[in-house]
């Protein structure tokens, strides 16, 4: 059996015949070329395979693709806009947030999902926020650290343009 | 840090692959994509000991598979790991047997057009087993007589009859033993028993492999080792070197797992070959979970000493259960005497250590491989000891540890060499003033349902395994350093940066020698046939062995660059220095004394390259001849709850010395993810195997592989890092090490603090909270130790899931 | 045989619009509901189910609400647990089911899964059927009748277990919604749980719900999970509660006979013998807490 669905992947459609078997994360992967998002674990407990779904935070190792059909999906690959890195993006450069860097697109995603409904977490917000995604390298403190960076650039930007 | 003025060392830059990684466009192993790729499937063995009667392939080909059994693949027995010389290798893998070791053994591949119809092909394939007895833990290995794991193995190519599944021992002895305890005072003996804990990489490991028309094959394997990985693939596939090429990627984690070359490796190279086409396979986690893990130990450690605490003597018998083979058992049981020896002055020392096979995982390296195993009981007993003579424990530490100008043992007793620097007395009165070291109270002291308590540990690590003497362990760097056309520079080398930031390291120091701006140095993509050999990224040499033989290397080109220019100028080589113009954001060469007197690197390149002189290049070997030791202590604040014996870490302040510190920001990471690893050892990591089964009772899913998450600890504030104010005079531009010894002496740090809190001392890790309840329950309010390890194995014997949580 | 990383496993899907097509859907052999994925996804790609067809019921729209009706909560089957954890009347009337939500997995999870999912997954230590149980809740249960397929049967909660991972629903059925009723002026529930780490499955959890009158329990649930085949209640202890005056030392002595009512195992999260030593505090902690709510204290 195959369906035909149209994933929506950072403002681009991709119309596809996927089997109900399917992965999301799979079909991201291999036949959409967005190497970007990862498999960590492939049970849901390492959010390395985090994308946003209609801007919220969900794993794609645990969605089967023709459930995500019309949905507006952003991979990591997404929040680059004309060549300007996100805040968060940049973030996590400057404050040493990335080892290996497999756990980064997740992490920056949850983020992402956090500062957009919550401009000015606290630490222990933050910590919860990525409690689904597990780093091996960082010990997580300069992953928070970026994130509150993130945060505050943000609210600056928005400062500048009013 | 000798006062200079650096102008990128010391500083924070943005990590040269900083951008790919945030953006996604890093290519990891896992990212690999051929042309014609087939994605492959590794077939496991469902039992921990068995042998195969017969494979029947015919489904799976139906289906259009590639499939590989035993038969398909070169017989030679060989090591995973060529760290060692050859004479110190034991030899006991094949790349497919049809003697299965353990739940998880690979035995066939199968490969097909999409990893689906792969993961189909591979349950196609029908097996008929042989069952025999399995081993699960040492005293049970070690009674057999027959139906052992190994039976014949190979020592270099020496063939050696395995008895009672002992894998292999070593002895050391130093001075009379018996003396030096006789004229102890105080002598505090225990057992210690550390968990078999699993790397957990965030990328399980893989590989694709491409076979090429002339015979011979390109590799994209997830590993730290490349060049190792290529001479073992010539070796067993029999092609001429010059056909291997081993391309070095970004790989998803390491911490060890990836020093040895892992059989998914092999198993991919076999399959591309057979398929004559590309093939690709990724582990599962599952997989991941049964490949590889961190050595467990069992062992007593006793320690003698005099009433003004000096240590006399000391003896330790230690049992290793290194899995289903051999990855480098003689050279961890030879580490583990190594770091004992190094972290304080033993007049007379023995050392007995056995390493015994059984049908679990094959345990390899792991973050401080053996010291954080070694430095938990060694530091546990100072602090006894410390309690026992009424002595400060800080002052004991100092009195008696390995530091300045001593000789030290480095890696195991054939690695030795002198030590030049050592911020130690600095790391431990700081860090001590910092936590609140003298203000802690006495666990007696102590009251309340919530507990607090301060504990600290000393520890080091090796910075790589350089020695005066070639030892057992090989250690080399190849480089090659090239001044562009433009003034900018490439740096060609096999090292490989595990996400640390070693590269980034040897970067900064280049551009330091030649006065170049950080963007002008590049790190050229590295695969084996363009570099010389270099061992790996291992031993926490990355910076000093490898960035220090980029560095030596540098000097060398800067030398030829600056005989260009001493045509140029007209002025004699050696009068010629280097610096960064920062107007013209350029290298520039002058000379001393005579500034107006000077010329970009550019010029001088152009200029070369123009009148046919040629490019100033040069490429060598170099091997460091110091292993200088980099020193870590940790004071650790912990909240103990007394009514459910669960842990909270409150506050860490983290004290390196690693000489000239080049990328302080990394630097700190480095600190904060081996506190972060070293504690999750210290309270909850292991694996264990179900005896009826033979699977790991986490089913091989992260569901129950449980590590810290960043909930689990304290706030960036509440995490203090400072750095000891060295120079190591034989490391380039002074830097040392700090990788591995960033975690060894954690899990000692928490369970000291953990005493502090509850008045016991905890000599088996994981901590758990069902631990320290059943500790509490026995001993309420007394400081004593807990329960010795079981008889069986050292390990708790849990029964067999019946139902999931 | 399916792996972390692929499914191997063929099946067909449906994408119902409405809860008739999915109950229609559902009559089939082999057909199961496929809702937030976070349980389903992980049994089929550790071959623990082999469904021949899953039914998509997350575009039903009809099923995803929270409501307030009349005296009780309705929350239709497809709410994902991060709705429901912040809706507004959930936040104000019910704080401990959030306080139970929040601890399932991560951000990611609860904007996945589903509260009808979690119950039906069964599992003998999920986070949510304790305190669902103690504040009385509901199923309502469709499908499988001929006559009128959409017809909903209410079931309290506590009927629904009847194993390991195992509820009483026959091929067919699906639970289309949870209700649970509005608690009355002086009551208070509260949740516990200890797991190993923050993102974990609980060792051990319980919930509590008490409602007073004046200085006197009036009456008393507590729940449990990893300690039995299934979400327990501890009828022991809520009889010793009833209509006592409440103390320091009645909630101790009361938790004290949670022994009574559970049978915890050894398992790779936890032991028995802690799981028992934890169940008493954890219940006084959770009675603590109701009580101190009942009394409108935060």
């Amino acid at each position: 059996m195959k369906i035909a669905i149209t994933l929506k992947v950072n403002g681009k459609d991709y119309p596809l015949e996927v089997k109900p078997n399917e992965i999301l994360l799979n079909v991201l992967r291999d036949r959409l070329g967005l190497m970007g998002t990862k498999y960590g674990c492939g049970i849901g407990e390492c959010g390395a395979c985090t994308v946003l779904l209609e801007g919220r935070a969900i794993l794609s190792c645990q969605t089967l693709a023709f459930t995500a059909d019309g949905k507006r999906i952003t991979t990591i690959e997404g929040l680059e806009k004309n060549g300007s890195l996100d805040p968060l993006q940049q973030a996590f450069i400057d404050e040493g947030a990335v080892q290996c860097g497999y756990c980064t697109p997740g992490m920056i995603l949850s983020a992402k999902a956090l500062l957009d409904v919550k401009p000015d977490p606290t630490n222990e917000e933050i910590k919860q926020a990525i409690r689904g995604n597990l780093c091996r390298c960082t010990g997580y403190t300069n992953i928070v650290r970026a994130i509150r960076t993130a945060s505050v650039a943000i609210k600056d930007q928005g400062r500048k343009t009013k | 840090m000798r006062d200079q003025k650096y102008r990128f060392l010391g500083k924070d830059f943005p990590r040269k692959e900083g951008r790919a990684r945030v953006t996604g466009r890093e290519i990891y192993p896992s990212d690999v994509v051929l042309p014609g790729m087939l994605y492959g499937k590794i077939l496991r063995s469902p039992h921990p000991h068995a042998r195969i009667k017969s494979i029947d392939f015919s489904d799976a080909e139906k289906l259009g598979a590639a499939v590989l059994g035993p038969d398909d693949t070169p017989k030679q027995p060989f090591n995973v790991r060529q760290v060692s010389v050859p004479r110190s290798t034991y030899k006991d893998w094949r790349i497919l047997s049809d003697h299965v070791r353990q739940v998880g053994d690979p035995f066939a591949a199968v490969a097909a057009v999409t990893e689906e119809l792969a993961e189909k092909a591979a349950e196609a394939v029908r097996v008929q087993w042989e069952i025999l007895p399995a081993y699960f833990g040492i005293e049970q290995a070690m009674a057999a007589e027959d139906n052992l794991i190994h039976d014949k193995v190979y020592l270099q190519d020496r063939e050696i009859t395995i008895q009672n599944n002992i894998a292999c021992t070593r002895e050391v002895t130093e001075g009379d033993v018996e003396k030096g305890f006789a004229e102890a005072d105080v002598i505090v003996e225990n057992e210690f028993i550390t968990p078999r804990v699993y790397h957990c990489q965030m990328e399980p490991r893989g590989c694709t492999c491409r076979p090429e028309p002339d015979g011979g094959i390109t590799v994209w394997p997830s590993t730290q080792a490349l060049h190792n990985t290529r001479i073992l693939l010539g070796k067993l596939f029999d092609i001429s070197l010059n056909k291997v090429n081993v391309i070095r990627l970004t790989g998803g984690g390491h911490f060890g797992s990836g020093i040895h070359t892992n059989p998914v490796i092999l198993i991919t190279v076999a399959l591309a070959l057979k398929a004559g086409k590309p093939v690709k396979i990724l582990q599962s986690r599952e997989e991941d979970l049964y490949d590889h893990c961190r050595y467990p130990t069992r062992y007593t450690l006793k320690i003698g000493a005099k009433k003004d605490g000096t240590l006399t003597a000391g003896e330790m018998k230690a049992w290793v259960d290194i899995g289903s083979h051999h990855v480098q058992a003689l050279a961890f049981l030879g580490v583990l005497a190594g770091w004992w020896h190094s972290l304080y002055r033993l007049p007379s020392l023995r050392y007995q250590g056995v390493a015994v096979y059984t049908n679990k995982a094959p345990t390899c390296a792991m973050q401080g491989y053996g010291a954080p195993q070694v430095t938990f009981g060694v530091e546990t007993t100072m602090s006894m000891l410390a309690e026992r003579l009424d002595l400060d424990p800080i002052e004991l530490r100092l009195k008696n540890y390995v530091g300045l100008g001593e000789i030290f043992w480095g890696q195991g007793p054939t690695v030795r060499s002198l030590i030049h620097s050592d911020g130690v007395r600095e790391l431990l009165y700081t860090g001590a003033e910092k936590i609140g070291w003298d203000h802690r109270l006495d666990p007696a002291m102590r009251e309340g349902r919530l507990r607090r308590g301060i504990g600290m540990a000393r520890g080091f690590h090796t910075s790589g395994t350089g020695a005066p003497v070639p030892g057992e362990v090989k250690d080399f760097t190849t480089v090659q350093v090239k001044v562009n056309e433009d003034g900018s520079i490439d740096v060609l080398t096999a090292l490989m940066d595990h996400g640390g930031g070693t590269l980034d390291a040897a970067a900064k120091l280049v551009a330091e020698e030649f006065g170049v701006p950080f963007d002008k140095v590049g790190i050229s993509p590295a695969d084996t046939r363009s570099t010389g050999y270099d061992v790996c990224t291992h031993a926490t040499r990355g910076v000093y062995c490898g960035a220090g033989a980029v560095l030596d290397v540098a000097r060398d080109t800067k030398r030829i660059l600056l005989e260009y220019a001493s045509r140029i100028l007209n002025a004699p080589v050696d009068s010629l220095k280097t610096r960064l113009d920062e107007t013209k954001n350029e290298g520039l060469i002058y000379v001393e004394g005579m500034p107006e007197k000077n010329i970009t690197i550019r010029e001088v390149a152009e200029t070369a390259m123009n009148n046919d002189w040629g490019t100033a290049i040069s490429a060598r070997s170099v091997r460091k001849v110091n292993c200088p030791p980099a020193y870590t202590t940790f004071f650790v604040e912990v909240e103990v709850n007394m009514d459910t014996g669960m842990v909270r870490i409150l506050r860490v302040v983290a004290g390196s010395d690693a000489g000239t510190v080049i990328n302080p920001a990394l630097a700190k990471g480095q600190l904060q993810g081996g506190f972060y690893r070293g504690a999750g050892m210290a309270l909850l990591e292991d694996t264990d195997y179900d005896p009826k089964t033979g699977l790991l009772t986490n089913r091989g899913l992260l569901t129950d592989y449980k590590m810290l998450g960043a909930v689990d600890l304290p706030d960036p504030e509440a995490f203090e890092i400072f750095f000891a104010h060295t120079y190591e005079p034989t490391g380039p531009m002074g830097a040392k090490g700090i990788g591995e010894a960033a975690l060894n002496p954690v899990p000692a740090a928490v369970a000291a603090a953990i005493h502090n809190a509850t008045g016991i001392w905890f000599t088996k890790l994981p901590i758990t909270p069902e631990d320290i309840l059943r500790a509490l329950g026995g001993r309420q309010g007394e400081s004593s130790q807990s329960e010795p390890g079981s008889a069986e194995s050292g390990e708790e014997p849990r029964p067999a899931v019946t139902q999931r949580g | 045989m399916s792996s972390t990383r692929v499914i191997s496993l063929d099946f067909e899907c449906s994408t119902p619009r409405s809860l008739d097509e999915a109950l229609e859907a559902l009559n089939e052999e082999g057909a199961q509901v496929l809702a937030g994925g976070t349980d389903l996804i992980n049994n089929i790609k550790t071959n623990a189910v082999e469904p021949r067809r899953l039914v998509y019921i997350l575009g039903i729209a009809d099923l995803d609400y929270v409501t307030v009706q009349g005296n009780s909560l309705s929350i239709g089957a497809g709410a994902r647990l991060g709705d429901i954890e912040h809706h507004r009347q959930v936040v104000s009337r019910f704080p401990a089911l959030c306080e139970a939500i929040d601890v399932i997995g991560g951000t990611q999870i609860r904007n996945m899964a589903t509260l009808a999912g979690n119950i039906c997954n069964a599992s003998p230590g999920a986070d949510t059927p304790p305190i669902l149980l103690v504040l009385d809740a509901e199923v309502e249960i469709c499908g499988a009748n001929d006559a009128s397929p959409a017809q909903r049967n209410r079931l309290p909660l506590g009927g629904f277990f009847s194993g390991p991972k195992k509820t009483v629903l026959k091929q067919g059925q699906m639970v289309a919604s949870m209700t649970l009723p509005l608690p009355p002026e002086h009551s208070g529930a509260a949740f516990r749980r200890l797991a190993r780490v923050s993102l974990d499955i609980a060792k051990i959890n319980c919930a509590a719900y008490i409602e007073r009158e004046g200085d006197r329990i009036r009456l008393a649930r507590i729940a449990l999970g990893s300690v039995a085949p299934t979400p327990v209640r501890a009828p022991t202890i809520e009889s010793a509660l009833e209509g006592q005056k409440c103390s320091e030392r009645l909630l101790r002595q009361a938790s004290e006979l949670v022994a009574e009512d559970i049978a915890p195992i050894d398992d790779v999260r936890s032991t028995a013998a802690y799981r028992r030593q934890i169940a008493s505090l954890l219940v006084r902690e959770a009675l603590q807490e109701a009580w101190k709510r009942s009394r409108g204290k935060k």
